[in-house]
């Protein structure tokens, strides 16, 4: 199953994994704290990131044909198993998050009159659906949509050339860096997100080259995209805003009779972040499975998905809470995605070298 | 509220009901962790959707995490 992902695929997995739900809530609050050089939190944040996927690419070396939470299972059998559950309770948490923003921005923007639960369950219908597919299912979709997505991402900075105002990007050079040392800790939990794929894959599948340029992808979209948004909306006004990113795209006009252009460019990224969520999704069944090898990944993912559904009521009140929580998930975020990976680094290593381990 | 309980014990049959054969003929621990995640499933539901005070986990983590965020 490993061996039909490319790496072209893996790279445009790693690029959505971090960009399509970062851009939600977290340009608000890099804003915040960065103003107008929230663009260098993104980049701070993703340096101590590419560490951490650094560490955890020369661990996935050691081991051939395994995946980290393999690996980790067969060569520390019962402290392998507590560190392999932590990282799922991570990602299940993770997925009910994710599913949250997504409803609440439907709510908000899309479906108004329609209650919560029933736009989420049909989510989640849909998650399962695409999660029981399996790796070849989220590689098909990201094939499809990650590439319009970034294609339509690039293209924008050259339909709005005419409204840019350059002095709202001022001063550009008097930078504090406090400010944006702060802002990078917002962004550093969701770009983190992405060293999912050294543990559900394989160093012949994951390279660190794959890693680093879906990073930068996902970074480098980032940036442009709240480049953007400053040249248009400015930066206080940004910091007044839940979904800054989606009032850009607000501001795309191609000609005077196409209304509500927003709407196509949301019905291209709607499905990156339904194929993040099942992602997410996926990595907790593959784990519980290497946990519990008596275990069926596949038949086990539309439970936890409703679980995942109902949790995703339960862990926030509503939209604002969940925004408020970024503050406190970098702490969680510094734990499952700097210290373990350093941790496994410094420990995880094959019985002995150059001789078979046992699977 | 009862309307809310009896939706989602419909998706829960639902959803066992579509892989009750393949259920059938995988090994007991998937219709166990199937059983006992839907139970959980439902008594978190309950939870969430009644009249009372409800504590959401992440205020809880949020007020233990708080002091370890190095800024205010």
């Amino acid at each position: 199953m490993d061996n039909q992902i490319t790496n072209r695929q893996v790279v445009l997995l790693g690029a959505m994994c971090t960009f399509n739900i970062t851009l939600m809530h977290i340009p608000v609050q890099v804003t915040k704290y960065a103003k107008q050089h929230a663009y260098l939190s993104y980049l701070a944040a993703g340096l101590v990131v590419l560490l951490a996927v650094w560490l955890l690419v020369r661990t996935l070396k050691r081991f051939n044909n395994q995946s980290i939470l393999q690996a980790l299972v067969s060569r520390f059998p019962s402290v392998g198993r507590i560190i392999a559950l932590l990282y799922l309770l991570f990602y299940f948490f993770i997925v009910a998050r994710d599913l949250r923003m997504l409803t609440d921005f439907t709510n908000v923007v899309l479906l108004p009159s329609t209650p919560l639960f029933v736009v989420e369950f049909i989510m989640i219908a849909t998650i399962v659906f695409v999660t029981r597919g399996g790796m070849k299912v989220l590689t098909g979709m990201t094939n499809i949509f990650g590439p319009v997505l970034i294609l339509t991402t690039l293209f924008m900075p050259f339909i709005l050339v005419k409204d840019f105002d350059y002095s709202l990007l001022m001063p550009v050079l008097h930078i504090d860096y406090a400010g944006v040392g702060k802002g990078s800790w917002f962004a550093f939990s969701y770009l983190g997100e992405i060293i999912a794929f050294p543990l559900i894959l394989s160093s012949q599948t994951f390279r660190f080259k794959d890693g680093l340029l879906g990073l930068l992808c996902g970074v480098g979209l980032l940036m442009l995209l709240i480049v953007l948004t400053f040249l248009l909306i400015g930066a206080p006004l940004t910091t007044r805003m839940t979904y800054p990113t989606y009032e850009l795209v607000r501001q795309l006009e191609i000609t005077d009779f196409l209304d509500r252009f927003d709407i196509l460019l949301v019905a291209i990224w709607f499905p990156t972040v339904i194929t993040k969520i099942a992602v997410s999704l996926y990595v907790v069944c593959y784990g519980l499975k290497i946990v519990i090898p008596q275990i069926s990944g596949r038949m086990l993912v539309a439970p936890i998905g409703l679980l995942s559904y109902v949790c995703s009521f339960w862990f926030f009140e509503n939209s604002i809470h969940l925004f408020s929580f970024n503050r406190q998930l970098t702490v969680i975020g510094i734990f499952f995605e700097l210290i373990l990976p350093l941790l496994l680094f410094l420990i995880l290593r094959p019985k002995n070298k150059g001789v078979g381990h046992k699977i | 509220m009862i309307s809310l309980i009896m939706y989602m014990i419909f998706a829960i049959v639902m959803m066992i009901a579509v892989d009750w054969s393949a259920l059938r003929q995988a090994r007991k621990i998937n219709r166990w962790f199937t059983f006992a995640l839907s139970v959980l499933t439902l008594v978190i539901w309950i939870y969430v959707i009644q009249y009372k005070h409800v504590v959401h986990l992440s205020y809880f983590i949020g007020k233990l995490l708080d002091p370890l965020v190095p800024f205010t």
